[in-house]
């Protein structure tokens, strides 16, 4: 090996980890409700939010966010994209993301937006511009994960 | 605040800094900022560092980093959100009379794993990490979110992006990146909609270092030279989630403008000479002008900003070096005559959750 390639060497590593989160009562409460098809945002009284995805207190008057209200299954896109570059450890590309605030609820949760024709990236792009409707889709057998459900346009 | 700026380093950037390992870019560039400064490291009393660990790939790097960013036995504290950052916990550490002459150094080596697989770490377990979220995915939602809110679309970003590498190019100490035709700009590949490729700024390695004092210092030691003196600093974070108001809004970018502005007790940034932005792509460089609109400063990214180098994590602290240049008149080529008063601008975080903003004057 020559000095100058030695210099510009590399040593190669990887790291792999495993983590248990908490889940706590919160969100609990909320992976509980996916598996019935419900969509369960918490409730803060004191400054009337309803946040999803749900938070144990309220961060703008930082009280406990003590009730619960039921989103609805339809709402409108806030922010949209479709990822169409392939990034380790994420889906294989084209797919589209949404940024969607559910009916009765103040705040958006993010999800998959299936359904789309993606073989014209700009003409679906064109599809999920901010106020467009859509809906839930829940899948037949929830597990209580995020992924139980994901959007698709209402109309 | 009465903070000075007496001496710095800017390593010299590459799309991969590969033959020196991260204690040995680190020491270069302190080593260099001391020499600037005319002083050695056995007058410092505190360092101040910068980095990231999830970049570095190290838990704690700081354990390995201190020594070469001049920390042995030198009462150390490390800031994570960027290099920008740790200018204003350097600032408050001397405004507090506590110490006199510190270090400040921050580092960043991006080229060392997969960048978007580190962004993607910083994603929350429960609700998105399952769908998956990254820098490039974040500021595609933003792009969409803020030309949605300012009336602009990927076309203008095309002409952001050309005019950024337009002033990068005269920059002598940035990549010297070619410019692009701008239909190369518009016709690049999409990352997520309506972020292309050429959209965004190249990642690069770098680091950079400053030797910062105090008043009570220069007075004791009048024969040092001041660059510049940091005379307001301020920095908010926004909400987590990624929704319309939060992504387009700018509120913490507006409110870490104020703030910093009103510590240094400037009125508008009308009245700047510069302001160094940190746009990681076109749609933020629009984005940020249009929030500054009517009160634009003379001078915007004169250094070409992120497109010059984009060291990510340091983005923010090399715009302050630049802006020290300015203020002393050492910006070579792209001097700005008489340049009095700048600010320098950072960003990190999810479609930038954290701002950092820091006033910079001519001693």
């Amino acid at each position: 090996m020559s000095a100058a390639a030695a210099i510009d060497d590399v040593i190669h590593g990887e790291w792999h980890v495993r983590y248990n989160y908490s889940v706590g009562k919160v969100a609990g409460h909320f992976f509980e409700g996916l598996k019935q098809k419900k969509i369960l945002a918490s409730f803060a009284p004191s400054s009337g939010i309803a946040y999803l995805p749900p938070r144990a207190y309220c961060e703008r008057s930082f009280e406990p966010c003590d009730g619960w209200v039921e989103a609805g299954h339809q709402g409108i896109i806030e922010a949209a994209t479709i990822v169409t570059a392939a990034f380790e450890n994420l889906p294989p590309p084209p797919y589209a993301i949404a940024y969607v605030r559910l009916d009765n609820v103040s705040t958006a949760l993010v999800n998959f937006v299936r359904g789309l024709d993606l073989s014209d990236v700009p003409a679906a792009a064109s599809k999920l511009k901010p106020g467009t409707k859509v809906k839930v889709v829940f899948k037949d057998t929830p597990e209580g994960r995020i992924t139980d459900f994901h959007y698709e346009l209402a109309e | 605040m009465d903070v000075f700026v007496i001496g710095q380093a800017v390593h010299k950037p590459a799309a991969r800094i590969g033959d020196k390992r991260l204690e040995e870019l680190v020491f270069d560039t302190t080593h260099a900022a001391l020499a600037d400064a005319g002083v050695k490291r056995a007058q410092i009393d505190h360092v101040t560092i910068a980095g990231c660990d999830e970049l570095d790939g190290r838990s704690i790097s700081s354990m390995l980093l201190a020594a070469p960013a001049g920390a042995q036995l030198r009462d150390e504290m490390k800031c994570t959100d960027s290099g920008l950052t740790g200018l204003c916990l350097e600032a408050m550490r001397l405004e507090a009379e506590i110490f006199d002459l510190g270090l400040l150094v921050s580092w960043s080596k991006p080229s060392t794993a997969p960048l978007e697989d580190v962004m993607r770490m910083r994603c929350e377990p429960f609700y998105t990490r399952p769908v998956g979220l990254n820098m490039a995915i974040t500021d595609g939602l933003f792009a969409q979110a803020a030309g949605a809110k300012y009336g602009f679309d990927e076309f203008d970003a095309d002409e952001a992006v050309l005019d950024s590498y337009r002033r990068a190019g005269r920059n002598p100490r940035g990549m010297g990146h070619a410019v692009p035709h701008v239909e190369a700009i518009a016709t690049s590949p999409y990352v997520a909609t309506p972020l292309r490729q050429a959209h965004q700024a190249p990642i690069t390695d770098g680091a950079v270092a400053m030797v910062v004092a105090s008043a009570r210092w220069l007075k004791s030691n009048p024969r040092a030279k001041p660059l510049a003196r940091v005379s307001g600093i301020g920095w908010r974070n926004e909400e987590y989630d990624l929704g319309a108001d939060r992504l387009a809004g700018l509120s913490g970018f507006r409110a870490t403008l104020d703030d910093a502005l009103k510590m240094a007790g400037v009125k508008s940034t009308a009245d700047l000479d510069l302001l160094e932005l940190d746009s990681q792509t076109g749609f933020h460089e629009l984005a940020y002008r249009a929030v500054l609109n009517g009160h634009a400063p003379k001078a915007i990214s004169t250094s070409g900003g992120a497109f010059a180098q984009n060291p990510y994590f340091c983005t923010g602290l090399i715009n302050a070096a630049e802006a020290i240049l300015q203020l002393s008149d050492q910006a070579g080529p792209i001097q700005i005559p008489g340049a009095k008063r700048a600010v320098a601008h950072g960003s990190h975080g999810f479609a930038q959750q954290g701002n950092v903003a820091v006033v910079l004057e001519r001693v």
